[in-house]
């Protein structure tokens, strides 16, 4: 169960687990930015050896950062065949009784999926080096200015963490009332999509039942250390922007610089 | 033999970076007819290795066998395993998901022997599941007639924790095994789930293993102890023995009864007697001895 939670924080002594969330945050939208800037397939050399660059920076084991494509797999294949068949532009390449298939297809599948492939490599690169916490402060931290239209940030930013700290919790409650039921004989692999719908409800109440005692729980514990939201909150973790964030940034912005040069020298 | 334990061990995430020894090399063999302690520092593995005794986890390694069953990945008799050999968990009440207390003791019921129907000729009657339940219920000291149409979430903690435990013994397991059954109740409340549990050993299920952070319950209730530590047992032996290595307790932060504690005392002085869970016959004992050394 605990295996499951992709993208989940990996704990390393890396330059990049130490930089500041933020820096790490600007960097990965950047990044993303940069996927969606390129144009011709080479530029997609640059991007990738950036993110391998990263990760190797990250002291992260490959396979921690490929297993997270995993859940989305399924996802880009089944895009990507709908693209190849119904991408109406182009020289037709191929034909086969009405399957008609274009370059231009080919061509807009493959980008789609490395696409794909390379933002979700990216942003997990991001979570499986930061802390849940520092992300939302992160967040909390480059969201201020909102303040001034009276957005409440730090409200926002709290929910975020809260729901984030909940749910490896969550996922091991889960855990283990599947298990009692199991005990109990159980049974959530026989039988047909409603018997096995059927045979949630067992898990699902409770869950909920210790949901709720939970969040109860939370608020009179916040009410018993007088929270009272953001104003005048001191962070126990303060932000500190260091040389290897300006440098972090500043590499980023050089990628999307180039990918625009090759952009104009190619086409 | 009820359970047979040889050389098993268990590693959580054996793969990923959260990798936990949590069983090294265990070996253990628990007889019909006991009631079997288990007792450790927390974290030490004990839910771990009662988890394997009704398959809801599988042995990595080392072999396991319960009831006259092999706990194999893809036996067939698993079902029937966990029907043999009932398992309370931690925090039991939290499981209770029934509308009513009788849908939910009845759960564990219908899935395990099935309700009576053309296909199922063996199964139970609507009648019969009442029976059940009923009796079930009595013999956690719940009254039928008061509570078997209430909603489980209305109920207290304690009673909760009881219509759990009769959601269990409904199948008449052979073997019951508790992990912690009496935390987070008050004394009174744990006094009366432990009179409960002797009476189930006579009633429904001979063999009883029990977790417990707590030694006088242990001492109280136990003809066998086991003591497990960073995943390894380190002692197994009966309460009375076991209380005589006080240091080697106290070194894996656990504590012993007090009489125990006396009788070690006494012992250091020349005065040993056999250690009693009845403080009472206890004091009997030493005072016939200190007596009987003054003639
Ligand atoms: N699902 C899990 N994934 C990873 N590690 C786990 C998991 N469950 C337990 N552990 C770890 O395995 C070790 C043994 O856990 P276990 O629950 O068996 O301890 P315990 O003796 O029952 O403790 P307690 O008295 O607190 O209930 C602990 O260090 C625990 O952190
Ligand atoms: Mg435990």
């Amino acid at each position: 169960m605990r295996e499951f939670t992709f993208g989940q924080y990996y704990p390393a002594n890396s330059v990049v687990h130490k930089m500041d969330a933020r820096a790490k945050l600007i960097i990965t939208i950047a990044f993303i930015v940069a996927i969606f800037v390129v144009e011709g397939f080479f530029s997609f050399i640059y991007v990738a050896g950036f993110l391998v660059f990263a990760i190797l920076l990250a002291k992260l084991p490959i396979r921690a950062v490929v297993k997270t494509i995993k859940p989305i797999l399924i996802l880009v294949l089944f895009t990507a065949v709908l693209n190849l068949f119904f991408y109406q532009k182009g020289e037709i390449i191929w034909e086969f009784g009405f399957i008609k298939i274009r370059d231009e297809a080919v061509r807009f599948c493959l980008y789609m999926a490395i696409r794909l492939i390379l933002l979700v490599m990216g942003s997990s690169l991001m979570t499986l080096t930061t802390q849940p916490v520092e992300l939302t402060d992160a967040i909390e931290s480059l969201l201020t200015p909102l303040k001034w239209v009276r957005f409440p940030v730090h409200e926002l930013a709290l929910i975020m963490s809260i729901a984030l700290r909940y749910i490896p919790i969550l996922m091991d409650e889960a855990d283990r009332i599947i298990r009692a039921q199991k005990a109990r004989g159980a049974d959530f692999e026989s039988g047909n999509i409603f018997a096995r719908a059927k045979a949630m409800i067992p898990i699902l109440i409770p869950l909920l039942v210790s949901s709720f005692r939970r969040a109860n729980e939370l608020a009179d514990a916040m009410d018993a250390r007088c929270y009272s939201g953001g104003a005048n909150r001191t962070k126990f973790k303060q932000f500190h922007i260091g040389l290897n964030d300006v440098m972090g940034v500043m590499s980023v912005v050089s990628l999307i610089m180039l990918i625009i040069t090759t952009n104009a020298v190619l086409f | 033999m009820s359970i047979k334990i040889e050389n098993l061990s268990f590693i959580y995430n054996p793969k990923g970076a959260f990798k936990k020894e949590a069983l090294k090399n265990i070996t253990l063999t628990i007889n019909k007819g006991e009631f079997f302690g288990i007792i450790g520092h927390t974290g030490s593995g004990k839910s771990t290795l009662i988890q394997h005794f009704n398959a809801l986890i599988m042995p990595q390694s080392g072999t396991l066998e319960v009831a006259g069953i092999k706990v194999v990945e893809g036996s067939k008799e698993l079902k029937s395993l966990r029907a043999k050999c009932g398992m309370v968990f931690q925090y039991p009440e939290y499981q209770l998901f029934g509308e009513t207390v009788e849908e939910d003791i009845a759960f564990g019921l219908i899935n395990f022997i099935g309700k009576k129907t053309e296909k199922n000729p063996s199964g139970l009657t609507d009648q019969e599941i009442k029976e059940r339940v009923k009796e079930a219920m009595e013999l956690v000291g719940l009254s039928y007639n008061e509570f078997a149409m209430r909603s489980p979430f209305q109920l207290s903690g304690g009673q909760k924790r009881r219509v759990a435990i009769a959601g269990i013994i409904v199948t008449k397991p052979e073997i019951l095994i508790l992990d912690e059954p009496s935390s987070g109740l008050d004394p009174k409340g744990k006094q009366e789930i432990l009179q409960l549990i002797r009476n189930l050993k006579e009633t429904t299920s001979d063999t009883i293993i029990m977790i417990s952070h707590d030694m006088d319950e242990i001492a109280e209730n136990c003809s066998r102890v086991a003591v497990i530590a960073k995943g390894e047992i380190v002692m197994c032996m009966s309460p009375e023995e076991l209380f005589t290595h006080e240091e080697a307790l106290v070194g894996l932060s656990l504590d012993i009864p007090i009489v125990a504690k006396v009788r070690n005392a006494l012992a250091l002085k020349g005065i040993d007697v056999p250690y009693n869970r009845d403080y009472k016959v206890f004091a009997k004992t030493v005072a016939e001895k200190i007596a009987g050394g003054a003639k």
